[in-house]
């Protein structure tokens, strides 16, 4: 897999000519992975100083002397193999690749460096592994297969966001997104679109990459102050040279919802709400009996009417004591025959009911000559939601050109032009028409449509969500147009044979237009004649560096690297926008239709880094490796006082396994300790953060005249958050590479963290931010690939990886103690601190806690500060996890293969959103779950875990809610399954088809979990309303030509 | 030799580009910096124009405050079609009013009213208005009124800040000025505000005679009666509104500009209120005049009480705004009585031009100061005025004296200003007890001295100002 980038690098060896007397040998050196020839394997004859390099075809040919029996063979990636001669003349070997190999070669900052020489904590991901997944963007493939690099939906849509979190959240308030580098371009992946959760990273077809690579530690300190958050490195397929390879990619395939939650019915719904009114009714025990029953029927039947049920016309106004006596009179069973007769309308099922379809084509050529190689490709993708309405559409085409000038000279450049259209309706949140929200809580007895007529939407609805999804799904339209384009260009010029100079430059552009409308119909649209808004936004990200690379080996074993660099990025984000209401019918949907505009908006930010970094290496004996880096960067984000910062690194390994005391080991291959420290800086905060601003954005207007806002108080020593990472590392190879792994222990200390350090709002500001707070991150990580059995063809591999994480807030200002509750000094982030919820009285039904003393209250308080002599609450967990990671499985037999990923997450809590309002005894104009009903206490002796229902909380005080709703969020999930045939060699011969791949693929097919709601994978504490990832089928045929 | 000087030269031109110091400048397009800005009148009239828009919101007099001090006191019943004010209607504990909001508006007004000598006059003085105007709301809501204190549970009034923060070494941590302090403070804006005004230009803006309508009813609250009836006289004789007449008492609530209006908050059709909160959709949801096919959410409903009191007399004026819904399916049954103050005069739905001070509120106030002065033949003539109107009786004579005719003030006060946020606070003056028992409110009695009457002071200041203290109870 590393042979594309190796094929520069590759040692031609030049063979000294040989007057000896002896013999001819020849054959052709094969790739396992591909049976396609490997160019440049070095071939010499064993203790002589014989040798030569295969040409283009993987062909040599060898003059051996007649004294020598021996061939052996290397190639920079594969594992080294020697050869009896015997009598042979022509010898044909296949080489295997070399997964353990510490001569594998990485891709790291401004460089590439072979796993030998690496001092830092790299995670790799090989594009092979992620090929074919129905995955819209690389980074979601990174789940589970990389050790300590935690990934999670922000939002399930097909191509939505994504959070990453490399080594845990370093950051309370600047940004904890890694840095992303395609082609050395530095991406910024902000989901900036506000129709629909997009991801920039999606432009590029996960099936161009070749490799990605996660630093993790002092390893990206060399990015200086963006690096604090570790660095993504997207490595894209390059030419080679050699015969043209054409692929052909296909597949198709189906999208399900994970699972649906079991709601209440209409006759459950009512008769719980009757039994939560008449409960609430018991707080006026002097009105009289009658118009209790009267309020608690009214109040039950609420949004049901006389064309329901006939008396409620006819009892009378039911706002009068008259009417609610008149009501509370029908004999009970006349009431409970009519509840029984209602009907039951399953939202749920109606707006999950579609199976989305994915699609996936694609062709690439791959080849090159002696000075031009070439990787071009082009590709389209479709795939839907498991909801009408929600889909994704890219189409995009790759060149990825190297052209040799001379021997001096190679230029090399990269472009890739995207079109990505997502279509959405609102999601993530408690919106009426979100879905996913609406879609449980519609009361269950609100019919889908007036009459058989699809199109005649009831509308509105009973209850607090009035608003018909149903229908806005069908007339509201909402979508993204993102354009991209990222592209790059460089020259390398070898000044000597030791020095190189590198210039690159490179674009990341980006377009976005959206589009939304509100039908004139719909519940939004009919008080304005419909409304429409457009945007129209783009990103220009430019980035250049130039680069001086010194490579002198001292002597045989000294070898000292040096590396200059000089780098500048701006990157400016601007838009403008338009709304407009009042259409004249549905049919025009376009802003230029609309009768009024009613805004015009836009924005324009930027900001600009600079850096100029050394990177210094030293290689003794190849088996001890120094590694230092030193940064000095400025951004245009940080206060004018405190704009450059220093960021330096320092790294070493020992290759142990070099040692002549290890090296006769027979069960040990490799074994490796490194270490390192380094210090990285973290700049996401926003553009002008440090300024103080008189603004007109968001400012209100009055009367048609412009008004103006002062946007907070000036900061000029406002600058970044400082990092110091250490690390620990071993990395080791057993039993002929059986098992290897490595394994990781880190602490990261974030210093200066920008906090917002509140003031009174009586001085008309709510805060200002300032650097200060500290938090330390630690974890262990594993990761372990083992080869099982490999034995009569069949062979299992298995590549395991965790990652434990603790966290600890260290300190915030100066005596202060907490921010909020969530964050409390001595404590990991992201708290929930309420009071400890001690079950249901059997006797009554109400909810009791515990106090800080341990006793049983009903009315927890939460005193006046965190812990004095009034605060019942207590920690009850965080929302990070304990530990998390992965485990594939690959089985394969003959042509046959199944690959199997798990991924976990073990330990986080966190709150079911949606079931804060479903999952909860006291809310009652909204629809609930149905497992709520075996589990609300009804009458004394009830040992249950809910309170009574009522229609409003039982008891006041802090909090009261929130460890009840509190779950456990652990999960294990069969990611990824899939089965694929290799078609021999034989039956395609005819058919010009030099490989062909069938199979069938899996994403997210089990779950082990405890939540309630729709799905256990998603970001932060809640889920209010989120759109949940789904299921998806698969299948598809990869051909070689 | 020449391959190093060219490296060299390479190299040096590399790290030269980073070392100059403009590389990294930005500016903003839609911020400028604050230094250097404040200096400009037009920098100064935009922070002013901003702060009118403030009040415009729907947490402010946009909605909330007209609302819930009708909801939180007995002028509407419920019907619970949502959940929307439901707290405060129920007069649950920390579900209260707020205005905190109102110091980040003081920020720029402070910054106005110092910037003075390059404005025009009138543009300062809408600033010293739009300032008593915020501490107004402040104390209406945190505070006792000064008519009515519980010595035992007074806590003051509300920090007063009265210069402009715009360095971090400005940020003070203020304790709450008195009562007094802040209503002589107030008083004293108005009485600025007065002498900077013009007399005429927009009603959607301060004039000389909305300053004095707003001083008038400070003055009010503060029992200051002399001075209430005098500013009560000024707004009324300034020529700039006048009360509606009999016949067009109801029509005139659809027109775009009340001609009461003395000061009234202009909406543009894109400042639209939205069908959550705005008083049209919060009063009503069926039909309006202006609107046959509104629909509205129609939380609140005058309370039978209140409807009592006007039906009670078939020619009260003010049937014509009570009007029964109409539809079937709508949020409210039919026949429910809903208010039609409030029905989109715009012309655009959920959006009204909302007066704030009304003639008929000077002559309510011009009563109430002449019988607390003893002049009850003026407090007489004051309220006859009003009533001929609203009963449509030009032949009215009101008789009444002594404490009958305080109630009398009262009562047409609570009529007349339905729905415009006035009745908790008139409770509140005069301390009396909140009575929800009715049949059609379902609630209890809130004592004059529950800690419910003053609302809680926000947990955020509470926390990092040691000097502020909490109300009475909290």
């Amino acid at each position: 897999m590393k042979k594309v980038l190796l094929l520069g690098l590759a040692f031609l060896f030049v063979s000294a000519a040989a007057f000896a007397q002896g013999r001819v040998v020849t054959g052709t050196v094969i790739s396992s992975d591909d049976n396609q020839p490997i160019p440049g394997v070095t071939v010499i004859v064993k203790g002589t100083t014989v040798g030569t390099a295969t040409d283009l075809d993987g062909k040599y040919s060898l003059n051996v002397p007649e004294s020598s029996s021996v061939l052996s063979f290397s190639f920079l990636g594969y594992s080294p193999q020697e050869i009896n001669i015997g009598t042979r003349s022509i010898i044909d070997l296949t080489m295997s690749s070399d997964m353990t190999s510490l001569n594998e070669v990485i891709v790291t900052g401004y460089g590439t460096q072979t796993k030998r020489e690496i001092t830092g904590a790299v995670s790799s991901v090989g594009g092979e592994s992620i090929q074919n997944l129905p995955l819209q963007s690389f980074d979601r493939a990174l789940q589970g297969r990389a050790a300590g690099v935690l990934v999670q939906n922000a939002s399930g849509i097909p191509g939505g966001a994504l959070r990453v979190r490399i080594r845990g959240q370093g950051s309370i308030n600047a940004g904890n997104d890694p840095l992303y580098i395609v082609d050395g371009v530095q991406f910024n992946n902000a989901d900036n679109a506000s129709n629909v959760s997009t991801n920039p990273l999606a432009s590029i077809n996960p099936n161009d990459i070749e490799t990605m690579e996660i630093l993790k530690d002092a390893a990206a300190s060399i990015y200086g102050s963006q690096a604090a958050n570790g660095v993504v490195i997207i490595t894209t397929k390059r030419g080679k040279k050699g015969k043209t390879q054409v692929n052909f990619n296909t597949y198709t395939g189906w999208v399900t919802p994970i699972r649906q939650v079991e709601m209440m019915n209409s006759q459950e719904f009512i008769n719980y709400r009757l039994l939560a009114f008449r409960n609430n009714r018991q707080r006026f025990p002097t009105t009289a009996a009658l118009t209790n029953e009267g309020v608690a029927r009214r109040d039950a039947l609420n949004g049901l009417t006389a064309s329901d049920w006939p008396v409620l016309g006819q009892v009378g106004n039911l706002n009068t004591v008259a009417g609610v006596q008149a009501l509370a009179n029908i004999p009970e069973s006349e009431l409970m025959a009519f509840i029984d007769g209602l009907e039951t309308y399953d939202w749920q099922n109606e707006i999950f009911q579609q199976t989305g379809r994915i699609r996936n084509y694609e062709l690439s050529a791959r080849g090159g000559s002696d000075n031009t190689r070439f990787y071009i490709s082009g590709g389209y993708n479709k795939q839907e939601g498991q909801i009408r309405q929600f889909d994704f559409e890219r189409a995009n085409i790759r060149f990825n050109i190297d052209h040799d000038l001379n021997k001096k000279v190679t230029i090399e450049t990269q472009l890739n032009a995207s079109t990505i259209l997502q279509n959405a309706t609102v999601t993530g949140g408690s919106q009426f028409e979100n879905p996913t929200f609406a879609g449980l809580l519609i009361l269950p007895f609100n019919p889908f449509y007036n009459s058989n007529e699809r199109d005649d939407f009831r509308e509105p609805l009973a209850g607090i969500l009035q608003e018909n999804p149903l229908k806005s799904l069908a007339f509201n339209e909402r979508n993204n147009r993102t354009n991209q384009l990222n592209g790059n260009i460089a020259l390398n010029y070898k000044i000597t044979d030791k020095l190189r100079f590198r210039t690159f430059y490179g674009l990341d552009y980006r377009a976005i237009q959206e589009n939304r409308y509100t039908d004139p119909r719909t519940f939004g649209g009919r008080n304005n004649a419909g409304s429409a808004f457009a945007q129209y936004q783009t990103n220009t990200n430019f980035i250049t560096t130039q680069q001086l690379n010194y490579s002198h080996q001292i002597n045989p074993k000294n070898r000292i690297d040096v590396m200059l660099g000089a780098e500048y990025r701006s990157e400016a984000n601007e838009a403008f926008s338009v709304s407009a209401q009042g259409f004249p019918t549905p049919q025009f949907r376009t802003i230029q239709s609309a009768a009024e505009p009613t805004g015009a908006g836009g924005f324009f930010t930027e900001w600009k880094n600079a850096g100029v970094f050394t990177n210094v290496k030293y290689a003794f004996d190849n088996k001890f490796f120094v590694n230092g880096t030193l940064r000095y960067d400025g951004s245009s984000r940080f206060g004018f006082d405190k704009r450059w910062g220093l960021f330096p690194s320092i790294g070493a390994s020992y290759v142990l396994s070099e040692e002549e005391f290890l090296k006769g080991s027979s069960f040990l291959d490799d074994l490796k300790i490194r270490a390192s420290y380094g210090t990285a800086g973290n700049n996401r905060i926003s553009n002008f953060a440090s300024r103080g601003l008189v603004s007109s954005a968001g400012a209100g207007n009055y009367l048609n005249t412009p008004g103006l806002t002062i946007s907070g108080l000036a900061n000029n020593m406002l600058s970044w958050e400082t990092q110091i990472t250490t690390n620990f590392g071993v990395d080791f190879a057993f039993l002929e590479g059986r098992i290897s792994g490595s394994v990781d222990a880190y602490k990261r200390l974030s210093t200066d963290l920008l906090l917002d350090r509140s003031l009174p709002n009586t001085s008309g500001y709510g805060s200002i931010s300032e650097n200060v707070g500290e938090l330390e991150n630690r974890g262990i990580e594993v990761a372990l690939n083992a080869v099982i059995i490999n034995s009569g063809g069949f062979k299992w591999n298995t590549a395991f990886n965790i990652a434990f994480q603790d966290q600890k807030l260290l300190s915030l200002f100066e005596g202060q103690e907490n921010i909020g509750t969530a964050l409390q000094v001595g404590h990991p982030l992201n708290l929930y601190y309420a009071p400890r919820y001690a079950g249901v009285n059997p006797a009554t039904g109400r909810p009791m806690f515990y106090d800080r003393n341990g006793n049983i209250t009903y009315q927890p308080t939460n005193g006046s500060t965190i812990g004095d002599e009034n605060d019942d609450r207590v920690i009850l967990g965080n929302t990070n996890s304990d530990f998390f990671g992965g485990w594939t499985h690959n089985f394969s037999y003959k042509g046959f293969s199944l690959e199997v990923l798990f991924q976990y997450d073990y330990g986080k809590i966190g709150q079911d959103g949606t079931g804060g309002f479903a999952y909860n005894p006291y809310e009652t104009r909204l629809n609930l779950y149905s497992r709520l009903l075996d589990i609300v206490w009804r009458e004394p002796g009830d040992i249950v875990s809910m309170p009574r229902p009522n229609s409003a909380a039982e008891v006041g005080g802090v909090g009261i809610g929130t460890h009840r709703t509190l779950q456990d969020l652990s999960y294990i999930r069969l990611k990824q399954a899939t089965l694929a045939y290799e078609v021999p060699a034989r039956f395609l011969s005819r058919y010009a088809v030099s490989r062909a791949r069938i199979y069938a693929q899996g994403i997210n097919l089990w779950t082990l979990d405890k939540f309630t709601g729709l799905d256990v994978e998603f970001t932060g504490g809640s889920t209010t309303g989120i759109f949940p990832p789904s299921k998806n089928y698969t299948v598809g045929v990869q051909l070689t030509f | 030799m020449k391959k190093i000087k060219y490296i060299a030269l390479l190299a040096g031109s590399l790290f030269a580009a980073s070392a100059c110091s403009d590389l990294l400048d930005t500016e903003p397009k839609q911020s400028i910096s604050v230094e250097g800005a404040l200096a400009s009148a037009d920098v100064l009239t935009g922070l002013l124009i901003n702060c009118y828009d403030d009040y415009q919101s729907n947490a402010r007099l946009g909605s909330a405050w007209f609302v819930m001090p009708e909801i939180m006191a007995d002028n509407f019943t419920r019907n619970i079609n949502r959940g929307t004010f439901g707290a405060q209607f129920n007069n649950t504990l920390n579900a209260h009013m707020g205005a905190w909001g109102n110091y980040s508006t003081m920020l720029r007004l402070n910054v106005v009213i110092e910037g003075a000598d390059v404005l025009p006059p009138a543009v300062v003085g809408e600033a010293y208005a739009l300032r008593a105007l915020s501490y107004f709301y402040l104390m209406n809501i945190y505070a006792y009124m000064p008519t009515n204190v519980i010595a035992d549970q007074n806590r003051g009034g509300v920090p007063l800040i009265t210069s402009a923060v715009l360095d971090i070494a400005d940020v003070t941590f203020p304790a709450r000025a008195s009562i007094d302090e802040v209503y002589d403070f107030m008083l004293a804006d108005i009485e600025r505000a007065i002498g900077l005004l013009a007399t005429t230009g927009t009603k959607a803006r301060f004039t000389k005679a909305s300053a004095a309508a707003l001083g008038s009813r400070i003055a009010l609250y503060r029992g200051n009666w002399s001075l209430a009836a005098q500013y009560a006289e000024d707004a009324i004789s300034s020529g700039i509104a006048r009360l509606s007449t009999p016949a067009a008492y109801a029509s005139d609530w659809a027109t775009a500009i009340h001609p009461e209006a003395l000061w009234y908050l202009e909406f543009q059709n894109n400042e639209n209120q939205g069908p959550n909160e705005s008083l049209q959709s919060i009063y009503i949801s069926g039909p309006t005049t202006l609107h046959p096919d509104y629909v509205g959410n129609g939380d609140f409903t005058p309370s039978l009480a209140v409807r009592n009191l006007i039906t009670a007399n078939p020619s009260d004026v003010r049937n014509g705004i009570l009007k029964p819904q109409t539809i079937v399916g709508r949020a409210n049954a039919v026949g429910t009585i809903e208010m039609h103050k409030f029905q989109g005069n715009t012309g655009q739905p959920n959006t009204d031009n909302i007066p704030i001070f009304r003639m008929s509120e000077m002559y309510l106030n011009l009563a109430e100061a002449r019988y607390h002065l003893n002049q009850i033949p003026a407090a007489q003539a004051a309220l006859q005025t009003l009533k001929r109107r609203n009963l449509n009786d030009a032949a009215l004579v009101i008789t009444t004296t002594g404490a009958d005719l305080l109630e009398e003030i009262l009562t047409e006060r609570r009529l007349e200003l339905l729905g415009e946020g006035h009745r908790f606070f008139d409770l509140k003056r005069y301390g009396r007890d909140i009575d929800k028992t009715a049949s059609d409110l379902i609630g209890e009695v809130i004592e004059f001295n529950d800690r419910r009457i003053l609302a809680p002071l926000p947990s955020g200041d509470l926390n990092i100002n040691p000097n502020l203290i909490n109300n009475f109870g909290y």
